[in-house]
């Protein structure tokens, strides 16, 4: 009967726990908790990563459909056929996007505000981390610039927008910036920054340093027709010394080559399956349906590489107005010869000639290469210089001269002073020469919108009921139901 | 029977079983016998025959030809008999049949003009010595005609009550007993005592309220029931589901959905009880294994690199061998789950395991084999289809001429036809040996259950094991245990919501080119299309292979001390264990694999929990009154482990995911992560009864959460019930016609706590990898906005029932009507997407959903034809009451998918579908004035609702739900003698489901994919003006307005599900006691209007937002099976 008593007892003991509430709390394995997390220098600099992984945009394909084949099919440059993709980018070819185009939030919004978050949440612990004086300011430097170019990322794209500064108020709902805040806050926080970043090549790889932090004020005041701190800022640039044209075109955008002098601020990637890291799929893309070959430049496909459904070609329009002589529409494929041997013109088709631009790593794995995508090169601060200059005096010589820098490279002759009696006729030349220049790295739709041609070229495409308007997308329809503050864009 | 009797002219040459002979009840004679005689007067008396090397059987026809008697006998018996000479003239019947018998190993009896070919080994009949005679009547006297009387002693002799309820009987002495019975009274024994006479008046047995209901943490009579509770037992499981226990219950009950996602095999499925409840935290019920409430977290839930698995994962309730299952109870109502309280607001499934029972140990085998075969394909364009379409589309301006169908390598390929398996053969088979002496009890039991899947390479294979024990220590002490083990191995097939390059097998069998062979002829390889990018069914089928093991072992020990008379202790202690390995190797036949050089994936995980409860039952009657009352606490800890192995670029894929080191190291990949959870509960339930005829429960229960916020740890979940027995009540005596009446009403609240561990804190978590310094680079970030706030979701609900039993329970059932409404809804609420974040998991809004269920079972003809039919009908409303402000949620994605089909908006219900209506097809005397949209003759017509003349994302209408409106699931039982047939049929009514397929047929990816071959081939020309089918000349033209009232279709259905029709083995000594043999075919027919593989799917996984994309066919099943204890 012992054993009864104990098992009586054991009852009682278990009908009666006590300090059960202790119990309720569970220990967190797998993940970090902020307040011992946030407080280590590698706790900082990892979350720091991760805002500039976000506003990267490699993930999950964003960068080339998001940032360049969004930005570029409502231009004069690219088109776009086949594929799941054609879903959304039929509406981006059409003029018919609406708030609910799922690519709006997905690929534009949505990641500059992870990285804006991610940048917020550096600046709201760093002051409890432990950290030398001077890592902290860099990392406060790095964390603001992330910020900063991603508002202006959403900026281009849809205009003012709500400025977050803060993780310390949760969601709670803000009201669109002004014009003026907006561009307020983009300029003073890049100036603010340049002082505590690094010098270039004196950062880790894929993080800012001084020259981006100037590269993206240069372009902001561009594209905010700020005309002479533009050229103030481009020669700013120039004068570090540090940039310089890579000396071949083609070559520039291959792997082996990619860590130049002229690209001053890039997405990073690196070889890796899609969606296991930050790698550049392009070539999957633009390669045409049973592409086996191009006798050309003696590129064969290498099983490592990947081919998918959604076609990603250029505007014959567009094509036909490179010189022939043009050392940059080298990497474009008009022929190939597909797996049954035959030799297809690419020609023969409308706008279906492939801009192979991020030539294939051969070092990619499952379609995944390592093709830094550049974001600003040394060759668009030089155009961006030659442009205000203009903008502020007409033709001159500084202008022709920054234009045949990058002509020169191309293997064009020079243009002359003579050749442009106008502002007008200069700006039209720089817009296309930009066009031959920057085609496929995401800048056309602002280089359109800055020089008044986004609407008037849709409209010469046959696109009726292109509008003044779609200048700026909409707000995600996503981000206005989230947020009763927010006002729509005109139009939508 | 008759029937052959009448056609024949008074001969009955029946071949039945010689067991059935052995067994055959001598009222059967009698009753042949007497339609025989009205007949027999034109026959003589006497036999002539004359045969040489003549067969007994010939010889037995004939005399039977020339007496009119009838002959009965055994064709494989008869087998044994030599062949004889007869030579008789005029002889009486008795000589002829004594010649025939002569030398033959067997002798015969003539009972009432039939001739009975015997065994000479079996005994004679015993002597006829007593005759009892006498009147069968009910409690009020009437006679009951169709009563069985059976000898006691012997199973032979018996007879049944004519239509005045009388009987008479020739037994062999006057000491044995008698049994009466008949369906639906209590069964009688009564001891002859030598008298003639004995005259019985039997009781009405409403037998089955007084079956035993399990219940939470205890058991009632089913009369005692407050709750609202459907119990099924074995009889009524459905037969042949041996891959999962929902499967048994599938239609049994009315307001249980049971949806199947996939139909491979052990495919996942999704039971909603009583409608959805909930937005973001799961609809699943709680399931309780003998007292042990299962997590069924899938330990792992990735699909493995380059491999696109099911969106839902096989659930580990198919670690259970349905064969073990002794009952399943269905908690609806909160009278009933409340006792479960945080976990018991989407119901609670109990399943009860077969025990021991007391006596000689019980050998039981029962097995079936079965053969599948696809009972659906999808209608694609054949290959000549094909060309002939995609070229006069081309011709007419679609398409590009670059894209003409040239030719067609031999005759094409039948995609479809290629991936299936015909035959696919599936197997169960069980042993139990089980037992108990007056100390202990034991059951244990083994199961071997292999299924091919009708698409190769598809499968699924379980090895299991129980073991159940109790034993009686002392008079007031006894322990128990019960274990269960098993190993189930899937092999699974690349599905799901995959697309393009990475679509599954079935995605790329419907989208492949028609006109291409399998096997490029010059290559020798998996011939790929120059215009398509999908990869080759077949290389998908037998180069993306997946593999997952699970082993899970769970059980409790428990033990029970009865503290006084009336009060007893109980300590239950369980656990379990889930282990699980998922291989996924991905070969260079495919494109991806050949890409990568072989992707090894490997997947580990493990989900374990452990509960510890002590509860003490009093149970006490005070005159009129009865006090039942249960107490306790309990706590159960949770904890998920998983790890992930990746590697790719193999120099052989020989070693596949046997040696992933074997792969590059920078394609490595690994991961692992571990979560926990707990629960600390107090639990109570009082159960009151005075004069049997009102009663009442309360119950309570106090649960505490480690899921949820400092702020609200603990919930608190109360219920009441009270039941009125009417048919207790004096005046309700005299009412013959209703033997049961019970009015029910209950309230109660219950909680749903199945949301993520840690939803409520602020972690870091991983972060996108990125490239600095060219290095991958892990980072992390903020996981969630964290909710200090956050607890249960609370469903309150209220039932009334009433409990009916009519004609002494000829025809019985239960109407019910219920009402739920969720509040505190665990919602993620969108929250400003400047943030960072696009939602929080918050407690607002509220949900309702209520319903009618009925099921009534009627014994409608219960004589020797027994014919019983089950009725269950439900209908459901599910409408969003309250988003906490927000005026609505797009949801879900699906396939495909740039918009989000689904909305969820007040007063609607949950998941509605949400996108553009079309009103037929433009034609080419139509005003085009009226739009602004690009649309051309032969281009769909969308309603411009807010009338702008532009269609876009403002003119989306709501287009239906996935709950259906009303269901119904009907089953008949037709037994005469040995023979029983059962089949059931199930309706579904006004459900829609979203068809991804069909969506791609519509706004096709790519010009060159097949495409259903219907709209196509009656597509708009300009000679055939449809108005429902378009031109498919510029598809995508409008934009891609895919969410429509075409791809949101009607998935009502009407289909037989199963029809078994099973014969019950006679006993045969020293082989075995009984048995029973059956044939099953399922899902032989279905009505419906639904264009794709099967409206009862959904592959999407969830039931409440049912989306169709690529789904496994449905198969038809025929099996033979049997059950025999030995």
């Amino acid at each position: 009967m012992k054993l009864i008593k104990i098992y009586v007892a054991f009852c009682l003991f278990l009908i009666s726990f006590s300090s059960c509430e202790k119990a309720l709390d569970q220990p967190v394995y797998s993940q970090l908790v902020p307040d011992n997390y946030l407080t280590t220098r590698d706790g900082i600099l990892s979350v720091l990563r991760a805002s500039y992984v976000r506003e990267a945009r490699l993930q999950s394909q964003q960068a080339n459909k998001g940032t360049i084949l969004s930005q570029e099919a409502v231009t004069d440059i690219m088109y776009s056929y086949a594929g799941a993709d054609n879903r959304q980018m039929s509406q981006f070819l059409n003029f018919t996007w609406n708030s609910n185009l799922d690519w709006l939030f997905g690929m534009l919004w949505n990641p500059s505000y992870l990285a804006i978050r991610d940048a917020n949440s550096v600046l709201d612990n760093i002051e409890k981390a432990d950290l030398s004086e001077a890592e902290r300011k860099q990392f406060i430097a790095e964390a603001r610039f992330v910020r900063a170019i991603s508002y202006y990322g959403l900026y281009i794209f849809f205009g003012p927008v709500p400025i977050r500064v803060s993780t310390l108020n949760g969601a709670e709902e803000l009201a669109r910036a002004t014009e003026a805040e907006m561009q307020n806050f983009i300029e003073t926080e890049l100036l603010a920054v340049i002082a505590d970043l690094p010098n270039p090549g004196q950062e880790e790889y894929g993080r800012a340093n001084k020259g981006s932090a100037r590269a993206f004020l240069c372009k902001f005041y561009l594209n905010t027709k700020q005309w002479q701190k533009c050229a103030d800022m481009a020669k700013e640039v120039m004068d570090m010394t540090y940039y310089e044209l890579y000396p071949d075109y083609s070559a520039m955008f291959r792997v082996e080559n990619e860590r130049n002098k002229e690209f001053i601020y890039v997405r990073p990637a690196y070889p890796a399956a899609v969606g296991n890291g930050p790698s550049n799929d392009w070539e999957a893309y633009v390669f045409p349906v049973g592409f086996k070959s191009e006798p050309k430049s003696g590129l064969v496909y290498m099983t490592n590489w990947r081919n998918y459904a959604a076609q990603y070609t250029l505007r014959d329009q567009f094509y036909h107005t490179f010189d022939a002589d043009d050392k940059r529409k080298e990497t474009v494929i008009t022929t190939y010869i597909n797996q049954q041997n035959a030799t297809v013109n690419l020609l023969n088709n409308k706008d279906d000639t492939r801009p192979l631009k991020f030539w294939p790593d051969p070092a990619a794995i499952d379609g995944g290469g390592g093709n830094d995508v550049p974001v600003i090169r040394y060759a668009d601060i030089l155009m961006s210089r030659a442009e205000a200059l203009n903008e502020l005096n007409g033709p001159n010589a500084e202008s022709i001269s920054l234009i045949n820098e990058i002509r020169d490279r191309a293997g064009l002759d020079p243009v002359a002073l003579g050749d442009f009696g106008s502002k007008e006729a200069l700006r039209d030349h720089i817009i296309d020469e930009r066009g031959w220049e920057f085609y496929c790295e995401g800048l056309r739709r602002q280089d359109l919108i800055r020089t008044g041609k986004f609407i008037d070229y849709a409209k010469a495409r046959g696109i009726a009921n292109a509008k003044p308007f779609h200048a700026l997308y909409p707000i995600p329809q996503r981000a206005m139901d989230s947020d009763s503050k927010l006002v729509q864009n005109d139009g939508y | 029977m008759y029937k052959t009797f009448s056609a024949t002219g008074g001969r009955c040459i029946c071949y039945v079983p010689s067991k059935l002979i052995l067994a055959m009840k001598l009222t059967v004679v009698i009753f042949l016998a007497g339609m025989l005689q009205v007949h027999a007067a034109g026959f003589g008396q006497t036999i002539s025959l004359s045969k040489t090397k003549t067969t007994l059987t010939d010889a037995l026809i004939e005399i039977g030809k020339q007496s009119g008697y009838n002959v009965f006998y055994d064709a494989k018996l008869l087998r044994k008999a030599v062949p004889l000479d007869i030579h008789v003239n005029k002889a009486s019947l008795k000589e002829a049949l004594d010649k025939c018998f002569l030398h033959q190993p067997f002798t015969y009896t003539i009972e009432s003009k039939t001739i009975v070919v015997t065994p000479k080994e079996i005994p004679p009949a015993p002597k006829i010595v007593f005759n009892v005679s006498g009147t069968v009547t009910d409690e009020k006297a009437q006679p009951l005609s169709g009563v069985s009387i059976q000898l006691k002693e012997d199973n032979n002799i018996g007879t049944t009550t004519d239509k005045d309820g009388r009987y008479s009987l020739k037994i062999p002495d006057g000491n044995g007993n008698l049994v009466f019975s008949f369906v639906g009274y209590e069964t009688q024994s009564v001891a002859v005592q030598n008298k003639p006479v004995i005259d019985v008046q039997l009781t009405a047995a409403a037998s089955s309220l007084n079956d035993i209901v399990v219940i939470g943490y205890g058991t009632q009579k089913r009369s005692d029931l407050t709750g609202s509770i459907n119990s099924l037992k074995q009889e009524n499981f459905n037969k042949g589901a041996g891959a999962s226990l929902n499967q048994l219950m599938s239609g049994k009950a009315p307001g249980v959905r049971i949806v199947q996602n996939s139909n491979e095999p052990g495919g996942s499925i999704s039971v909603n009880i009583r409608g959805a409840g909930s937005v973001s935290a799961g609809t699943d019920p709680l399931y309780v294994v003998d007292g042990l409430p299962l997590d069924n977290t899938p330990p792992v839930t990735g699909a493995g690199r380059n491999f696109v698995a099911s969106n839902t994962v096989r659930s580990p309730l198919n670690s259970i061998n349905p064969a073990d299952i002794e009952s399943i109870e269905i908690l609806k109502d909160a009278s009933a789950t409340a006792i479960y309280g945080s976990r018991g607001a989407n119901g609670v499934i109990i399943i009860t395991t077969k025990k021991g029972k007391e006596g000689k140990a019980n050998v039981n085998y029962s097995g079936f084999y079965g053969l599948q075969n696809v009972a659906k394909k999808l209608d694609v364009l054949s290959a000549d289809e094909y060309m002939t379409v995609l070229n006069d589309i081309i011709d007419n301006g679609g398409g590009s001429a670059g894209e003409k169908v040239t030719g067609i390598q031999g005759s094409g390929t039948d995609w479809q036809e290629e991936i299936y398996r015909r035959n696919a053969g599936m197997q169960s088979h069980n042993i139990s040996v089980s037992g108990g002496t007056g100390k202990s009890t034991y059951f244990v039991g083994l199961n071997y259950y292999d299924q091919d899947g009708v698409v190769i390479t598809s499968g699924l294979k379980r090895y299991s094991a129980r073991l159940n024990l109790t034993n009686a220590i002392s008079d007031k002490f006894n322990i128990g245990l019960n274990l269960s083990t098993s190993y189930t191995q899937d092999n699974l097939l690349p599905e799901g919501s995959g697309f393009n390059e990475n679509g599954g097998t079935i995605y790329s069998a419907i989208n492949m080119d028609p006109t291409i062979s399998i096997l490029d002829p010059a290559t020798e390889r998996y011939q790929l299309s120059p215009f398509i990018t999908i990869d080759n069914p077949i290389a998908i089928v037998y180069g993306k292979r997946a593999n997952s093991a699970m082993y899970r072992t769970y059980g409790t020990v428990f033990a029970n001390y009865n503290v006084t008379k009336d009060l007893v202790a109980k300590v239950n202690i369980g656990g379990d264990v889930l282990t699980q390995r998922k291989d996924v190797y991905v070969d260079r036949n495919t494109v991806s694999g050949n890409a990568a050089g072989g992707v090894a994936s490997i997947l580990n995980g493990t989900v374990s929990n452990y509960v510890v409860e002590g509860t003490l039952t009093y149970n006490k009657r005070f005159g009129a009154h009865r006090l039942t009352a249960v107490g306790g606490a309990t706590t159960q800890r949770f904890i998920t482990n998983r790890n992930s192995l990746e590697s790719a670029g193999f120099s052989s894929d020989a070693t596949g995911t046997n040696n992933v080191g074997a792969g590059m190291q920078n394609t490595y990949d690994v991961g692992s992560n571990k979560l926990s959870n707990r629960l600390v509960s107090f639990l109570g339930r009082a159960n009151y009864s005075f004069l049997n005829r009102y009663l009442f429960t309360f119950t309570f229960r106090a649960d505490g959460s480690s899921r949820f916020g400092i702020n609200n740890r603990f919930g608190y979940f109360p219920s009441v019930a009270g039941v009125w027995k009417i048919s207790e009540e004096d005046f309700m005596k005299d009412i013959s016609a209703i033997s049961n009446l019970r009015l029910r009403a209950s309230w109660g609240q219950t909680g749903n706590q199945s949301i993520a561990d840690y939803q409520a804190i602020a972690t870091y978590g991983l972060g996108p990898v990125g490239n600095f310094n060219g290095q991958l680079v892990p980072t992390q970030e903020p996981a969630r906005l964290p909710n200090p706030d956050l607890k249960w979701e609370t469903t309150e609900q209220t039932n009334f029932g009433i409990d009916f039993g009519l004609l002494n329970e000829r025809i019985s059932g239960s109407i019910e009507y219920y009402t739920k409404r969720t509040f505190d809804m665990l919602l993620n609420k969108p929250v400003s997407t400047t943030s960072g974040f696009t939602s929080q998991l918050t407690n607002i809004g509220s949900i309702r959903n209520n319903g009618i269920e009925v099921s009534l079972v009627s014994r409608n003809i219960d004589r020797e034809l027994k014919w019983t039919t089950g009725l269950n009908i439900a209908t459901i409303r599910n409408k969003v009451i309250d988003l906490g402000g927000a005026t609505e949620i797009l949801a879900g994605a699906a396939g495909v998918l740039g918009d989000q089909p689904a909305i969820i908006r007040p007063g609607q219900p949950l998941n509605s579908f949400y996108g553009y209506e079309i009103i037929g097809v433009w034609q080419t005397d139509d005003d085009f004035t009226r739009t602004k949209d690009p649309v051309n003759p032969g281009d769909l017509k969308y309603r411009d609702i807010n009338g702008d003349s532009v269609v876009n994302a403002d003119d989306r209408v709501i287009l239906g739900n996935s709950f259906p409106k009303f269901t119904w699931n009907i089953t008949n039982t037709i037994s005469f003698k040995r023979f029983t047939l059962d089949f059931q049929i199930e309706g579904v009514h006004g459900v829609k489901m979203f068809n991804n397929n069909l969506a791609d047929v519509y706004f096709p990816i790519n010009f060159r994919r097949n495409k259903f071959a219907e709209p196509y081939l009656n597509r708009w020309t300009k000679g055939n003006p449809s108005n429902k089918y378009p031109s498919f000349i510029t598809p995508l033209s409008q934009g891609q307005k895919i969410v429509n009232s075409y791809t949101v279709s009607d998935a009502s259905y009407i289909r037989l599900q199963t029809v078994t029709l099973s014969y019950a083995l006679p006993a045969v000594r020293k082989l075995f006691r009984s048995g029973t043999v059956y044939i099953t075919g399922q899902n032989l027919f279905t009505i419906t209007d639904y264009e794709g593989m099967d409206p009862a799917v959904n592959p999407n996984g969830n039931a409440n937002y049912r989306v169709d994309f690529n789904a496994y066919p449905l198969s038809r099943i025929v099996m033979l099976g049997c059950n025999i204890d030995f």
